[in-house]
């Protein structure tokens, strides 16, 4: 596996979201995560597939859908990680963001 | 396997107002942002104290007011290292204001951890192994 692919597939932070979410759960559908995610069917799919590539998770078919799990590679530690460091600079940067916006004349984009 | 970059995490805000502003607010309440109290003393070598909620304490390893700020944080009461990571904050100029960039990396000795852990079977073409390819 390529930590590059990795890191890649990790820059998007709706695809952290998606691979967060294939690790909590486990063996769910494309469907099964869409229901949950603020995204469509079709945006979790795309996510999938990049995932999938950078070697993060795996899909097997059952029946007409495929069910997705994490895969159990060493690199998962720094996955891991990259994944929890990253939310936690999420949430600073919300704060942040209100802080700046307090401030005259502000604008953030 | 490519191996350009340590492990990190990067978040990059643009913000409409000078870059000058921008840094005030962003040292002048770490703790409001950071999630916590944390007593910090900018300038390099200078201690950081967030342990109280955060449960991390850390080191000032460079200061440039106006433009940058880097720290090194650990957990609380680790003495070797092995939770050492990097936080970066810079701030530039940008189209419509400044742009801050956020960066926390994880240590050598991590990464060490990583390519050990990752590279299980060293290829004949890089007979020095898993050192070959992490220098």
């Amino acid at each position: 596996m390529s930590v590059e692919a990795v890191f890649t597939a990790l820059a998007d932070s709706t695809r952290r979201l998606v691979l967060q979410r294939v690790a909590e759960r486990g063996d769910v559908t494309a469907t099964e995560l869409a229901a949950d995610l603020p995204v469509s069917r079709q945006a979790v799919s795309k996510h999938l597939d990049a995932l999938g590539a950078a070697g993060l998770i795996l899909g097997s078919k059952v029946g007409r859908e495929v069910q997705y799990r994490v895969t159990p590679e060493p690199l998962t530690g720094a996955v891991r990680w990259m994944l929890e460091v990253g939310s936690e600079w999420d949430e600073r940067v919300t704060r942040l963001r209100s802080l700046l916006q307090a401030d005259d004349g502000y604008g953030v984009t | 396997m490519e191996l350009h970059e340590e492990p990190k995490v990067v978040r990059r805000i643009e913000i409409e107002l000078g870059p000058d502003r921008v840094w005030e607010i962003v040292t002048g309440a770490l703790g409001d942002w950071l999630g916590g109290d944390i007593e910090i003393d900018l300038r390099p070598g200078g201690k950081i104290d967030f342990s109280a909620t955060q449960r991390r304490e850390g080191v000032v390893e460079e200061y440039e007011p106006g433009r940058r700020l880097v720290w090194r944080w650990w957990e609380a009461g680790d003495q070797d290292g092995a939770t050492d990571t990097v936080v970066e904050l810079v701030i530039g100029e940008a189209n419509r204001g400044s742009l801050l960039t956020i960066t926390e990396t994880r240590s050598p000795a991590w990464t060490w951890e990583l390519i050990e852990t990752t590279w299980i079977d060293p290829p004949s073409s890089h007979p020095g192994g898993i050192l070959a390819l992490a220098r």
